[in-house]
């Protein structure tokens, strides 16, 4: 080997060690290829799960979108996106510092591309088949979502549980770090949504949301809300 | 030869940077989990303030955070405010860190509070 090729095996060795994911690496469904450039949709190992890539990422993680998402809200959403992170998958990236406080730059947020009906039914489809993590819907009791009036539920998700502090539950009123969860309701299957709730780091190991010990009716109760909300009910 | 090891090293060198930069020092884990709601500067001023009823702790108070112990800080981080009686919109982080972690934090909230840049 030559001195040159011996240089050139080593820049690529190591550009491939520096490179996050290689993707590519498990067979993927076509109709996810454009998906890739902001989404995880192969399962990464655990130990390249690291915060650093975690902080890296524009869109959610998508291995697990047929465990997550409701295929009927995501067909459609597909066609209608609209923003679900109000300062981005890490608002780090989106915040600039005032004199009236931190504010985000919303000229920096990506904008998800809008597909056209059979795009979106072909991403979908590819969607719900990765079905990462099942042992953690699997293990979720499912029980009837109770109803939960609109101003308990509030007091409950705003002061009790502080989940307003990085969520909304309606447009414009809560916290800005975290998904909106005034659509979850319909967004996220219910098994999904207790676990996460319960457990986010189970879901992501380095998620920014933190496990605050949250018991099934407690849960349950939240739910409950985010389904009075997403109901329209009083 | 000798110009190939010097480059292997080199470029081990620099892949051995590129795994340390996961050994999180606090101010990354601060701007991460803490400056949605304490600001990207430790004010208190965090993007997620407006609708809240108690406002974050201001790190950067010398006298507010001076009285506070680093056991104090160490399990407000951990536990959560309710540990310490104080709001319950400050969460429990210690699913998230791990004490070392938490130590980095701790290290980091008193740069902020307590030397000015450069010191």
């Amino acid at each position: 080997m030559t001195l040159k090729t011996s240089i050139a095996v080593l820049i690529i060795s190591v550009g491939a060690a520096f490179s996050s994911f290689n993707v590519n690496a498990s067979p993927v469904n076509k109709a996810l290829s454009e998906c890739m450039s902001c989404h995880l949709v192969a399962e990464p190992e655990e130990a390249e799960m690291t915060l650093n890539e975690r902080l890296k990422r524009i869109g959610p993680s998508l291995y697990y979108a047929g465990n997550k998402y409701q295929a009927a809200w995501l067909q459609k959403w597909l066609q209608r996106p609209t923003r679900l992170y109000p300062a981005g998958v890490y608002y780090g990236h989106h915040v600039v510092v005032t004199d009236d406080g931190d504010k985000v730059i919303e000229s920096g947020l990506v904008t998800h591309p809008v597909l056209d009906q059979q795009q979106a039914l072909d991403v979908t489809t590819a969607l719900m088949k990765l079905q990462a993590k099942s042992e953690l819907v699997e293990a979720i009791e499912l029980n009837e979502v109770k109803k939960v009036s609109r101003r308990m539920g509030a007091l409950n998700f705003r002061k009790f549980k502080g989940c307003a502090s990085c969520h909304q539950d309606k447009a414009g009123e809560g916290g800005m770090s975290g998904p909106e969860l005034y659509t979850a309701f319909n967004r996220f299957q219910q098994a999904y949504l207790i676990s996460y709730m319960q457990d986010p780091l189970a879901w992501e190991p380095r998620s920014l949301m933190p496990n605050l010990g949250l018991k099934q009716k407690d849960v349950e109760k939240l739910v409950g809300y985010l389904k009075t909300l997403a109901e329209g009910k009083p | 030869m000798s110009k190939l090891m010097i480059i292997l090293v080199t470029l081990l060198c620099l892949f051995s940077l590129h795994i340390q930069a996961d050994t999180l020092p606090g101010k990354v884990l601060y701007q991460a989990y803490c400056a949605q709601c304490h600001g990207m500067e430790g004010d208190g001023y965090g993007i997620n303030v407006e609708f809240m009823e108690v406002l974050p702790r201001d790190h950067t108070d010398r006298a507010e955070m001076s009285a506070r112990t680093d056991d104090d800080l160490f399990k407000v981080i951990k536990y959560g405010g309710k540990s310490i009686d104080k709001s319950v919109l400050m969460p429990n982080w210690g699913g998230n860190f791990n004490d070392d972690e938490i130590h980095a934090l701790i290290g980091h909230l008193r740069v902020l509070c307590c030397q000015s840049e450069g010191e």
